[in-house]
């Protein structure tokens, strides 16, 4: 029997990166809209967090849209002896 | 959100007289470290491109550097946010009635305490250093009668004239509550 590793699982991964991120970003600018004292740098760095965010995950997907992520990896190529990780 | 003219138990003639933040150069340090990591990734990646870009057209080791690298810098701008919003949340509100000092010590853990400018027995400030004399920033200690109980403003921007403040707030306070 050959065990193979489907890539997109990885893709499953980093969505709930993306999950775990969105919600720990949420509840800190929660706490950050309860308690602090209001001031010019707030929205600012509020604007510029969010734009940062969207900027890089942008950035994230555009780059991950050039694999083909219906390759599935066989475990025993990555336990041959000669196999390597890296090509360089 | 909390406003400075309706703090927690406010008194009829309170007014706040200080509000007080760490110095900008908090925020300067948060930014050069994010600058830091982020530039020394990309620097690698230009300087060894040839590998790089062997190893990024791989079909598998291509995804899992592209992973990789979006969590690295997402990641890295989550803590940046953060630790932003642990300094903005860190305040120090003296009024001519008492001192509320507020820290942040992590995301669920917030600590709000309070000093009567009655109990007041010193308050010292202390600039140490090159970086703090240049830039005018450093520490209040303020420390109460009798029990053991210390206030410490760190890192607050014109140190001898926030000491000079809540020393002028304790002899108003002083001649509005005299001694009995």
């Amino acid at each position: 029997m050959v065990v193979a590793i489907p890539l997109q699982i990885l893709l499953g991964l980093f969505l709930l990166f993306l999950l775990i991120y969105i919600l720990y970003s949420a509840l800190i600018v929660h706490q950050l809209l309860r308690f602090a004292v209001m001031g010019p740098a707030m929205p600012l760095v509020l604007t510029l967090f969010v734009l940062g965010f969207i900027f890089l995950l942008s950035a994230s997907v555009v780059l991950l849209a050039t694999y083909d992520w219906t390759v599935v990896v066989p475990l025993s190529s990555l336990l041959e002896p000669n196999a390597s990780l890296f090509p360089l | 959100m909390m406003h400075l003219d309706h703090l927690p138990n406010q008194k009829p003639n309170e007014h706040v007289a200080l509000f007080l933040r760490a110095h900008w150069f908090h925020v300067a340090i948060i930014g050069a470290i994010l600058l830091l990591l982020i530039a020394t990734p990309l620097l690698i990646a230009v300087l060894a491109w040839d590998m790089v870009s062997v190893w990024m057209g791989h079909p598998l080791v291509g995804p899992f550097l592209a992973v990789g690298a979006g969590v690295y810098f997402l990641a890295l701008w989550l803590f940046a946010f953060r630790s932003w919003v642990d300094y903005y949340l860190d305040t120090w509100i003296v009024t001519n009635e008492r001192i509320i000092n507020i820290v942040q010590k992590s995301l669920f853990h917030r600590v709000a305490s309070e000093l009567h400018l009655g109990s007041i027995q010193d308050v010292t400030s202390e600039t140490k250093g090159f970086l703090q004399s240049l830039l005018n920033f450093g520490d209040v200690h303020i420390q109460t009668a009798g029990e053991q109980k210390r206030f410490e403003f760190d890192n607050v921007a014109n140190p001898d004239r926030v000491k000079h403040t809540i020393l002028r707030l304790i002899e108003e306070d002083k001649k509005r509550h005299p001694p009995q």
